[in-house]
């Protein structure tokens, strides 16, 4: 991965956030959580993207963690589904992935019934 | 046994209190000695030199016979039954008494209800049936195993020119309440003595 | 914090950026344990009958953590037990006077059930219910009851 000359966003960074855009777009996601002390978020080029981790898998690629919070649905169905969107809207990006972590860290009665 | 416990409670808080006031003031008087605190004197303001002959004083009454010998046995008989009611306050069973109606072994998960919420269920019962003026007296007693027991009530009605109504009526309301629970009843519905008796008697 | 994961069978798809690589997806998916136990609140909360869970004690200690904003009463009187598969669900309820007690066990139980597998894809086997207490309207209450789904 190159990082960009204009020092724009590095790919890190930019996945992130695209994990982040297309999980909220999934249907019985409610929110993105940032972990019990608050940390679980991927920082850098000024910006926090909570309840994402996206960390350089040894074998290239990236290996994105999730931590979702989720209305009363099937939640593996959700998490299924998050997982399917995120990697297909990385390699629209051209952006790999190796893996995909999925935590449903809590559920909200708002919402669908 | 709520009254042990909180009057153990309270002792508690008392004791730990004097404890720590106590401590302080060795604690000050020792510092007394090793530096001086300039005017202060921490022994001096808790008077315990004079603490301490009064206190000498004191004893060497106790050891005669006299007065304050006798003051100082009930003292000493107090103080036993104080220690005495804070164990029974603290150790007394804090398990709740528990009727069980599913055990769990069914392998759908165990049902359990309060003791006192059988209580507070027959009592409402007892109290809504026509006729009852109020519950004199109820009381839920649970087998150990907690699988059956006996609920004893005893109502109070005003004067009815049929008494057994009252009593039908009763029975009418707190068997189907208790037979699914597994209790046997023990019901009983007196006349509620007149206010002039009553006052008499008190 | 005890969690179920379960990995996703990987399934194999041919990548378009070179022939014979096949790109595989991978990761697992993991339900935290209150998860769990909000699902099976919610779902007792639910029933008919059931007027609000905790005992009274709990339910005293939940208000003033709940000013203090530390504990959450949606977790309140209800603790589960969780494996990779399966979950044991205990709760304390208080029941609306003059309901049947062996019923509304009944009726929670299979909703609780329903609902933590529906939604979890945990097997529920057993709900210990224990009844704390009768709720009489009229009764002092400091939270709102729980609303009943026919």
């Amino acid at each position: 991965m190159e990082r960009p000359a204009n020092g724009g966003p590095s790919p890190r960074i930019a996945l992130a956030a695209l994990v982040r855009d297309v999980a909220l777009t999934i249907t019985g996601v409610a929110a993105l959580d940032d972990g019990p002390a608050g940390r679980f978020m991927t920082v850098g080029g000024g910006e926090r993207i909570g309840g994402v981790r996206c960390v350089a898998a040894p074998e290239g690629g990236y290996d994105v963690s999730l931590r979702l919070v989720c209305e009363l649905v099937p939640l593996r169905d959700v998490a299924d589904r998050v997982r399917a969107a995120v990697t297909e809207a990385a390699r629209t990006a051209e952006l790999e992935l190796a893996t995909v972590t999925i935590t449903i860290a809590d559920v909200t009665e708002e919402g669908a019934r | 046994m709520l009254l042990l416990k909180a009057f153990a409670r309270l002792v508690e808080l008392l004791l730990m209190a004097a404890i720590a006031l106590v401590g302080l003031g060795v604690g000050l008087y020792c510092l007394s000695l090793r530096i001086s605190l300039g005017g202060a004197q921490p022994d001096r303001l808790l008077h315990l030199p004079v603490v301490r002959a009064r206190v000498g004083r004191f004893l060497a009454e106790l050891a005669a016979p006299g007065p304050v010998a006798f003051f100082a046995l009930l003292g000493g008989v107090a103080a036993i039954l104080v220690g005495i009611g804070l164990l029974c306050g603290l150790l007394g069973s804090r398990r709740e008494r528990l009727l069980i109606l599913e055990d769990g072994t069914a392998g759908t998960g165990g049902l359990y209800v309060r003791q006192r919420t059988i209580a507070r269920m027959v009592r409402a019962e007892t109290v809504l049936a026509p006729g009852v003026t109020g519950v004199r007296h109820s009381k839920v007693r649970l087998a150990r195993s907690g699988r059956h027991g006996r609920v004893r009530l005893l109502a109070s009605r005003g004067p009815h020119p049929d008494a057994a109504t009252v009593d039908d009526a009763v029975h009418e309301r707190v068997d189907p309440v208790i037979e699914p629970l597994g209790l046997r009843g023990d019901v009983r519905v007196r006349l509620e003595q007149p206010e002039a008796t009553r006052r008499a008697e008190s | 914090m005890a969690e179920t994961t379960r990995p996703t069978p990987p399934t194999p798809e041919p990548s378009a950026a070179g022939a014979g690589r096949l790109e595989t997806d991978r990761g697992s998916t993991t339900i935290a344990e209150v998860v769990v136990t909000k699902v099976a609140g919610i779902a007792a909360r639910e029933v008919g009958g059931v007027h609000r869970l905790g005992s009274a004690v709990s339910r005293a200690f939940g208000a003033v953590t709940q000013r203090l904003q530390v504990g959450d009463s949606s977790t309140q009187g209800v603790s589960v037990d969780v494996t990779e598969t399966d979950a044991r669900v205990s709760m304390s309820v208080v029941i609306d006077y003059g309901e049947s007690i062996p019923e509304v066990a009944q009726a929670i139980r299979d909703n609780v059930v329903r609902r933590i597998e529906a939604t979890t894809g945990l097997h529920c086997a057993a709900v210990d219910i224990a009844v704390t207490d009768l709720y009489f309207p009229g009764d002092d209450d400091e939270a709102p009851p729980a609303a009943p789904v026919g």
